[in-house]
């Protein structure tokens, strides 16, 4: 596994909720894994385990309390753990996605743009990044007349469509999806496993929480089940 | 990194991290007997936007004026990269170098377009002023230009030989920027931009802001009240309370796992952000 795309070692988490009596919540301790180019690994386990909390670790919305976060940046394994905030900047630029179950767009941008800012941000021109956005929007069966609006007045699985273009615009090498398809039906379903295993064809790295079991079992190739925190 | 090494997956070593383009250490104000700053440092990078926020009377407004030159901190250094390479404390510059700096490097934008535009000149007067403050002459490709910034802050360019007055509060402000930003700043404070504009003038302003700080990759302060715009448009989060910075982080790190009890009380004491 010396390829690995993404090594998480002993990685553990504990909420410090200073205002409900400083208590403290273990959710993760000595978590670990291992995550190869073209692999889907799901995580898996009943709701509060720290599923989500994971994903968030790795893409640094959440503060990891120790251990372990290897990247593959760029040819070189970087421990995400500690590193400098511009690093980390880098590192979502142009190497982790993540989508999560909900959009969160700034209002007033059309969605054609709002799917195109990811590729803005490395820099490609407008041009290519709409006609990106555009290729995938079409993919996943967003009507066209939809593009030109903001995606705030959308419907939950148009919204959660949208932000799947979106963390797919870029062809980032380790993939972070957390439920991205929770509000669709099983056509719009089948449109993003395609998505996933494109992905994992040209040798992306996915680490995935999917409920519905039926998709996990399309998409996933390794299934990962959660145990609870030591106290 | 045993643990990782035993794994035979040692890391590499961290990436090399440029230089910053601002080094405040150890800021600290008083008026009279009241702390209104103390012991505020930070770092800021080419085209990072910082968002400060805080709850009114933190010195919020304090640490923006004394970096911009608007008054002056007790104590401390504010290293600022010039585009020469060389760095250069900001606080002891002089009156003189630190105005040609404002003119040439920095941009303000205050809260209250009073304070940031000239009401007694047309509105292309207030752009071209800051053109020319730089070395602009040329009278026809100056008016192009003025032109072309008013049409990117979406101002109609057959209004710039109104006054200002005769514009709305959310265009007032637009001018601003687009005074602001017409010299190309390389760091800019912006003191509660949207502060005083309805919710959906301030959503439109936002974007305009955020794209325009992503094509000229200028850095920016921002001072806010708001976390949602906070989240909009930083890159990094700083809360300050009583003076002093609590807490800094990644925007939707400190948002979404708030370490210091303050900011975990100032985030689930807002609507979603
Ligand atoms: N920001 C936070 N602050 C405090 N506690 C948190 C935070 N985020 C998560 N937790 C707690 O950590 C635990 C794990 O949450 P997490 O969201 O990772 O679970 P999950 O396995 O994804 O569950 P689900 O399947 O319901 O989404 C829960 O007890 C949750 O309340
Ligand atoms: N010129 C001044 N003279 C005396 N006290 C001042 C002066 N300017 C600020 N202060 C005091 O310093 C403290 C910090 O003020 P500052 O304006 O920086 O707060 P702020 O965080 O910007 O608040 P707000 O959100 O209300 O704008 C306050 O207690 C304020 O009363
Ligand atoms: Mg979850
Ligand atoms: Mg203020």
């Amino acid at each position: 596994m010396s390829a690995a795309s993404l090594v998480v070692h002993g990685l553990g988490k504990t909420f410090r909720l200073a205002h409900r009596g400083g208590i403290e919540l273990p959710v993760l301790s000595g978590f670990d894994l291992t995550l190869g180019p073209g692999e889907c690994v799901v995580l898996i386990g009943p709701s509060g385990i720290g599923k989500s909390t994971v994903l968030r670790c790795v893409y640094g919305n959440y503060l990891p309390g120790g251990g372990h976060i290897l990247v593959r940046h760029g040819g070189r394994l970087i421990d995400l753990v500690g590193a400098h905030h511009r690093t980390m900047m880098e590192v979502r630029r142009r190497t982790l996605g993540y989508v999560s179950q909900f959009l969160r767009a700034v209002p007033r941008v059309p969605t054609l743009d709002v799917v195109a800012d990811p590729l803005l941000r490395l820099g490609v021109a407008v041009g290519a990044a709409r006609a990106r956005a555009a290729e995938l929007l079409e993919r996943l069966g967003l009507p066209e007349r939809l593009w030109s609006l903001p995606p705030q007045t959308f419907s939950g699985g148009e919204q959660q469509r949208v932000n799947i273009a979106r963390g797919f615009a870029v062809e980032y090498p380790v993939l972070l999806l957390d439920e991205p398809t929770a509000a669709l039906d099983a056509a719009n379903r089948s449109r993003v496993a395609a998505l996933i295993d494109d992905a994992k064809q040209r040798g992306a790295a996915v680490l995935g929480i999917f409920h519905d079991l039926d998709f996990a079992d399309a998409v996933g190739t390794r299934f990962l089940r959660m145990a609870a925190a030591e106290r | 990194m045993s643990d990782a090494a035993a794994l035979e997956l040692a890391p590499d070593a961290a990436p090399a991290v440029a230089p910053p383009l601002l080094a405040a250490r150890g800021l600290a104000k008083r008026y009279g007997r009241r702390t209104a700053m103390a012991d505020v440092s930070f770092e800021l990078w080419p085209g990072e936007v910082l968002a400060v926020v805080g709850e009114s009377g933190a010195g919020k407004s304090t640490l923006l004026r004394c970096l911009s030159g608007q008054d002056e901190p007790d104590a401390g250094e504010a290293m600022y990269r010039r585009l020469d390479g060389t760095a250069v404390d900001v606080l002891r510059l002089g009156d003189v170098r630190r105005r040609l700096l404002l003119r040439t490097d920095w941009g303000v934008i205050h809260q209250n377009p009073r304070d940031g535009l000239r009401f007694g000149v047309s509105a292309g007067a207030n752009v071209a002023e800051r053109l020319m403050e730089n070395g602009a002459r040329h009278y026809a490709d100056m008016r192009a230009e003025v032109a072309d910034w008013l049409m990117r802050l979406e101002i109609d360019p057959e209004r710039m030989d109104e006054l200002p007055h005769t514009f709305s509060g959310g265009m007032q402000q637009r001018l601003q920027i687009a005074r602001c930003l017409v010299t190309r700043p390389r760091l800019v404070f912006l003191d509660e931009p949207t502060g005083g504009l309805d919710v959906s003038v301030q959503a439109r302003l936002l974007d305009l802001l955020r794209t325009l700080v992503r094509e000229l990759e200028v850095a920016a302060i921002l001072v806010t009240h708001d976390l949602a715009v906070a989240r909009m448009l930083a890159d990094r989060l700083a809360v300050m309370r009583d003076g002093r910075v609590v807490e800094l982080g990644l925007t939707d790190q400190v948002l979404d796992d708030p370490q210091h009890p303050y900011t975990q009380l100032l985030v689930a004491s807002v609507l979603p952000a």
